[in-house]
């Protein structure tokens, strides 16, 4: 997914009025993937303000091949890399597998059905669980589940971006989700009692 | 006929869109007659609305936000 081409321009040539509205545009999606990868506030902040700078500076080098919100995402994902020790490859194994496993038969079908209804009439509920929930999602995870879910990234994007494999961004979704998942039934998120076997 | 912990995994890992045209179509004929798959699709659906309702309606974020555009504009070339 690329970059409207007047924009493209306008970012290469600084335009104040497009560099302002990518600010606008992007800030909020940055911030929020800054403390999704675990970055307490101050330093996601810190962290965004240096992304920006850093854009501005290499503008003319932006060709538009990808949208500015990814090129961002690049480079904020690049300097918090400097940081930290590199973001290594997911685990083989993680205790949301075994959760998952357990709650399958042998043949497949599912021996502990998922609890509650559909949630549809609890968003309110849901919104106020998760916050907390989210919390024990691991970084990595919770990373890419923010950019995919919130930010709304493509997956061909996200893998670009942290440099995965699309069997390894199925993998971190996949956990991401069955952990929230678990997480809201854990806390009492269910209503029927068919759900109870 | 696809079995309901092969139907979690493509669902949550995404790797549906690029499954085969016999595994998308399996998938669905598998949610029509598997109420606990259905309910655990919507489940993850919910939870996806439920993080991008968190992350707009979040006012602590939004007073960030503008801090740094603030601090942003006001950078010497």
């Amino acid at each position: 997914m690329g970059e409207a081409p007047e924009r493209t321009e306008g970012v290469r040539r600084r335009d104040p009025v497009v560099m302002d509205a990518v600010v606008r545009e992007c800030l909020p999606a940055l911030l929020r993937g800054a403390r999704a990868a675990g970055l307490a506030q101050d330093r996601a902040e810190d962290l965004v303000q240096s992304t920006f700078l850093v854009f501005f500076r290499r503008a003319e080098e932006f060709d538009g091949r990808a949208r500015c919100l990814t090129w961002l995402y690049g480079i904020m994902l690049r300097k918090l890399a400097e940081d930290r020790r590199s973001v290594s490859r997911e685990e083989p194994t993680d205790q949301i597998e075994a959760i998952m496993d357990a709650r399958f038969g042998s043949d497949g079908q599912w021996l502990r059905p998922p609890g509650g209804p559909e949630w549809e009439l609890e968003q309110g509920e849901i919104r106020r669980m998760l916050r907390e929930c989210l919390e024990t999602v691991p970084e990595r995870q919770r990373l890419v589940f923010t950019l995919r879910e919130v930010e709304g990234l493509t997956t061909e994007e996200i893998c670009n971006l942290l440099e995965v494999s699309s069997n390894n961004l199925g993998v971190l979704l996949y956990r991401a989700r069955n952990r929230l998942r678990e997480c809201l039934e854990g806390k009492g998120l269910k209503g029927n009692s068919d759900a109870q076997v | 006929m696809l079995r309901c912990n092969e139907v979690t995994r493509l669902v949550a890992s995404e790797r549906l869109q690029t499954a085969g045209l016999m595994t998308r179509l399996g998938v669905r004929m598998h949610l029509m007659v598997c109420r606990y798959c259905r309910r655990y699709v919507a489940q993850l659906r919910a939870i996806g609305r439920a993080a991008r309702g968190l992350a707009e309606g979040d006012p602590a974020q939004r007073e960030a936000v503008h801090r740094l555009i603030r601090a942003l504009q006001n950078q010497p070339d």
